[in-house]
């Protein structure tokens, strides 16, 4: 169809396609260069080809055309500028000049102006401004552009550069909030994000406006050389990741990261290093993190899953000096006004700009350790400079404050500090803590995607310090450390307990040290013991952090997994545990961590979760096994309270309800709750009885009646507010019949109902009584009308008017759902006996999906097996569903072959294609 | 390729016209429409004496997307339109069958 294209566009049509097919072959590097000679050519060609008479205008490039840096799906943005008049002629000109490239689908951005027009948009909008920074003569008249460049220059850059920075400054705060800090995130955001290419452009520019003005540099030539080497890197990733997603999208999404580092040359991890051009560059300059591959098929998940871990890493490390340097230059040459804090420290000074060594030729180490320290109580970053001479001297400061006790000190006082955010920044920056311990080095940049954290682990092991540090302030609620919304709202009377913080700060540092090693935990402990060792600390010290490491994960997966109402699982704790003290940290830690691994870990669920085992376990250590009462004592309790509460006429009801209730319902459920589940009960019956008279099941009776026949499709769903904010309890009665729990699953699934929780009380007579806690409903404005609608959806599928599977599979292959977008990971399935007497706990793991939970519960219904209980889990798109099951005869799944083919079908069952 | 139509508040267009835009739509088009949904609009008092507004004005965004794009560009829009209160509006997605540009006469994903 561009049988009409003229020569020039003809030949940037062929040489683009080339160039795009060579890239999508591999060859990215070049690629923003070659584009951009490739368009620069078209319009040399285009204007002589157009242009009648010697030209009165610039055409001059701008924004990332400008800077020669096209990705594939770059805007190509130019402007056509006169010195004074536009020419009526300026019109169709600019048609020709651009609608060649229309035609070959590129995306345009231009603007028609003279010099005076240009000016006076940069005062007015930033944006302009910054576009103009890179302009780029293309073609025409040498001379207008050059009176661009001098006016843009004189009146903008000296006039308005001021101006300029602080709406950066503004602009960057909506791109903190906006897009998030891309050096830290799993999908991180190339262009907009923290530390993407908007930061690494900004520095550049502010290096110009401070040259306008007469202000002395920020950085060195070679610094600003290794920033450009940053920014090629984040660009070619661009390219790489434009030509992947087949469109401009700037966020590396999870699906589009395999395909992105394949083509980057991150392969599987059985290529030698020096085939990758960038991974070899990376081993050179020694920032390689510290992945070893074990060596696996190219092909295999697990293979790409490393490269990809690769490839994240080196980005985040690109990105986290970009945006260092972009925070450093905005701080220090154009610091905020205000009072700045007096140092307190000698050897140090301090001012609006940030934390300085006295003597920066001979930088004494104890010295470096303190203007750290200061950093922290002040919330104010080291100075560049300084930064400098740590990078600089790194090996004589390290070897100087190496294997002290006074450093281990101070480095606790920073981490301890409710402010440390710029100075742990600052450590992990310079390098210097790295240097202190290597054993932090070695797993800093890790990622695992198989896991709960979405921070590579150095990140991760501030954050949850900062979280610890936070509980400790006096001071409420620091931006860095903001501990509202779902914050626990004892953690600060808890850590004010806390006898020795330090240790509690220490264990957050080593917490997850041992992230290499398949039991993290264990190899963590043993890793504090060395450290800790070598820093001179005493052994009883030594011991509790590494008690507090080893166990670090047991709240957690205790609360998460774990019958709660099981008195043995809470002694199991109380006594490892042993002392108040130990739980009170144990669960610092335990939310300090999941707050540090972000929302899907810690919400209030989980927290409402990991409360009840905190405070089930400090009433047991408190007061001791004995004197709690025992099962056989509370369920006796229990009965008493119904009954006494219930009026004499239904007394002999209750008595039969409460003989008919399974055992465990009397040690789960409070005596109100017990009440509201009979009187439910007798609710259901009623109706069933109705539904047995209007609808007799004769056969060939034609049924019309919603709830179906003979009563198997009568439920009673009763909602209310859930144990944590933001969920709801559902309790919902219907005859019992294996695979029932499956359908509830499913109807709840139909309506965008995400369960986090399941309690199965199956009573003598028939009646299954189900307490499901539910996420909120999509539609929070109308939650009423949801219940009813679920029973109905109950209904049907009990009486088989819909196919709850068809139904569900029709929901995940919307053209709407997104699949693939979470990592692909193998799913696993374990079935252990030790975490419960009475029941089998069966763990499944895998990418979650609409209808999962139905799916599993469906295969533990035809392996003959009933639910009893159900902790659902799901954390960036992985399922954990925990089931507690027994056979129908009431006995746990012992048998080595039913245990493999359960095993087996249940794996089958997570993939349902 | 799927037809996405957008309907929603008015004083939403603009900010689901940049969402689109950021995620790299090149063109759509514009209705002021009116309608109502389940609330059956709203009511208003008028000299003292309540009446039903049975049609709420609305603006309804038309884009239409290669196959593999349009969850994106859903996601975008309703992100963009969202305000959590009744009217926030609704998206449809339907199948368009073929496109042809009038100009060039291309036809199909690359006449979008």
């Amino acid at each position: 169809m561009h049988t009409d294209l003229p020569p020039s566009a003809q030949r940037l049509k062929t040489d683009r396609d080339a160039l795009f097919e060579r890239a999508r072959g591999g060859a990215v590097a070049g690629f923003p260069w070659e584009y951009t000679h490739l368009v620069d050519r078209y319009f040399e060609e285009r204007v002589t080809e157009i242009a009648e008479h010697p030209p009165d205008f610039a055409l001059v490039a701008v924004g990332g055309y400008g800077r020669g840096r096209l990705c594939p799906g770059s805007d190509v943005d130019i402007l056509l500028v006169f010195a004074r008049r536009i020419p009526d002629s300026a019109e169709s000109f600019v048609k020709s000049l651009l609608f060649p490239l229309w035609d070959l689908g590129l995306d345009l951005g231009h603007g028609v102006r003279t010099v005076a027009d240009c000016i006076a948009l940069a005062g007015k909008d930033f944006q302009v401004l910054a576009s103009l920074m890179d302009a780029r003569p293309l073609a025409g008249n040498a001379e207008v552009f050059q009176k661009l460049r001098d006016t843009f220059e004189a009146k903008a850059l000296r006039g308005h550069g001021r101006v300029f920075v602080q709406s950066l400054r503004r602009h960057n705060a909506t791109r903190a909030a906006q897009y998030g800090d891309a050096s830290a995130m799993l999908e991180p955001e190339l262009k907009n994000g923290l530390g993407g290419l908007r930061d690494g452009q900004q520095v550049f520019w502010l290096d110009r406006v401070m040259a306008a003005i007469g202000a002395d540099p920020v950085f060195l030539p070679e610094e600003l050389a290794r920033l450009r080497e940053d920014q090629a890197f984040l660009n070619r990733v661009r390219t790489a990741l434009h030509l992947c997603a087949g469109r401009k999208t700037d966020r590396l999404f999870f699906d589009l990261q395999p395909p992105t580092a394949r083509l980057m040359g991150f392969a599987a991890p059985d290529i030698a290093p020096e085939m990758v051009p960038e991974m070899a560059s990376d081993m050179a300059s020694g920032t390689a993190s510290n992945i070893a591959p074990e060596r696996a098929p190219q092909s295999s998940p697990e293979a790409t899953g490393r490269a990809v871990e690769f490839f994240l890493s080196r980005l985040h490390q690109a990105m986290t000096r970009v945006k260092a340097m972009r925070q450093a230059v905005f701080q220090e040459a154009f610091p905020v006004p205000g009072h700045a804090p007096r140092a307190t420290i000698r050897g140090v000074d301090m001012d609006g700009r940030g934390v300085r060594l006295t003597s920066r030729r001979q930088a004494a180490p104890a010295s470096v350790l303190d203007a750290f320290l200061e950093s922290a109580r002040s919330g104010l970053p080291l100075t560049w400079d300084t930064r400098r001479v740590i990078r600089d001297q790194l090996p004589r400061i390290a070897e100087g404050l190496t294997d002290r006790p006074a450093t281990l000190a101070t480095l606790v006082e920073v981490f301890s500090s409710p402010r440390s955010g710029p100075a742990c920044d600052g450590l992990l920056e310079t390098r210097l803590l790295p240097a202190l311990i290597p054993e932090f080095a070695k797993v800093e940049h890790l990622i695992q995607f198989n896991d709960y954290h979405v921070h590579p682990v150095g990140r991760h092991t501030m954050a949850t310090m900062t979280r610890l540090a936070g509980f400790a302030s006096s001071e409420p609620d620091l931006p860095a450390a903001p501990i509202t919304g779902t914050d626990t709202p004892w953690a600060r009377e808890i850590a004010a307990q806390i006898p020795d913080y330090s240790r509690l700060i220490l264990a957050g540092f080593f917490h997850d040290l041992g992230k290499n090693e398949p039991d993290h935990c264990e190899a963590g402990a043993a890793i504090a013991a060395h450290v800790l060792d070598r820093f001179g600390r005493d052994p009883e010290a030594i011991d509790e952090v590494a008690f507090l490491v080893r166990h670090h994960l047991l709240m957690a997966k205790t609360a998460t997994r774990r019958d709660l109402a099981d008195d043995g699982v809470i002694s199991e704790v109380a006594a490892l545990v042993r002392t108040t003290q130990r739980l009170d940290a144990l669960y610092l830690l335990a939310v300090a961590d999941a707050m540090a691994t972000g929302p899907r870990a810690w919400n209030t669920w989980s927290r409402s979760l990991l409360g009840e085992l905190y405070f089930k376990a400090r009433r047991q250590l408190l007061h001791g096994l004995a004197a709690e009462p025992d099962a056989r004592r509370r369920a006796e309790t229990a009965r008493a309270a119904v009954l006494a509460a219930t009026p004499e006429a239904e007394r002999e009801t209750a008595e039969a309800a409460l003989r008919a209730m399974p055992p465990r319902a009397l040690l789960a459920l409070d005596p109100d709750t017990l009440a509201g589940h009979i009187r439910l009960v007798r609710r259901f019956w009623a109706a069933v009885a109705q539904d047995r008279m209007r609808e007799p099941s004769t056969p060939g009776g034609k049924s019309t009646d919603a709830l179906g026949v003979n009563g198997e499709g009568v439920n009673l769903v009763e909602a209310g507010p859930g144990p944590a904010e933001g969920t709801y309890r559902l309790t919902i009665a219907a005859l019992d019949r294996p695979g029932l729990f499956a359908t509830m699953a499913g109807a709840l699934a139909l309506h965008g109902l995400n369960i986090l929780a399941a309690e199965l009380f199956t009573w003598a007579d028939g009646t299954a009584v189900d307490v499901f806690t539910v996420a909120e409903p999509p539609d929070t404005l109308f939650v009423d009308e949801v219940w009813p609608r679920v029973s109905r959806s109950i209904a049907h599928a009990l009486t088989g008017r819909i196919d709850l599977a068809t139904r569900l599979a029709e929901r995940r292959n919307s053209p709407l759902a997104r699949n693939g977008s979470s990592p692909r990971l193998r799913p696993l399935v374990s079935v252990h006996n030790r975490d419960s007497d009475a029941f089998s706990v069966i763990e499944v793991a895998a990418p979650d999906r609409i209808g999962f939970l139905h799916d599993m519960a469906r295969t533990l219904a035809g392996h003959g097996l009933s639910i009893h209980l159900a902790k659902i889990a799901t954390i960036k798109g992985r399922a954990a569903d925990i089931f507690h099951v027994r056979d129908r005869a009431g006995n746990r799944l012992t048998d080595p072959d039913r245990i493999d083919a359960l095993r087996r079908a249940l794996l089958a069952a997570t993939d349902p294609a | 390729m799927k037809k996405i139509e957008i309907i929603t508040r008015t004083f939403k267009l603009d900010e689901v016209k940049t969402a689109l835009a950021g995620i790299g739509i090149k063109g759509m088009t514009v209705n002021e429409v009116k309608g109502f949904g389940r609330q059956g609009g709203h009511k208003e008092v008028y000299r003292g004496a309540e009446y039903q507004v049975d049609f709420v004005p609305k603006i309804k965004i038309d884009v239409v997307v290669e196959d593999d794009f349009a969850a994106q560009v859903v996601e975008a829009a309703r992100k963009a339109a969202h305000t959590g209160q009744v009217g926030d509006g609704k998206i449809f997605v339907s199948t368009v069958d073929e496109v042809i540009r009038i100009r060039t006469g291309e036809t199909g994903e690359e006449a979008i």
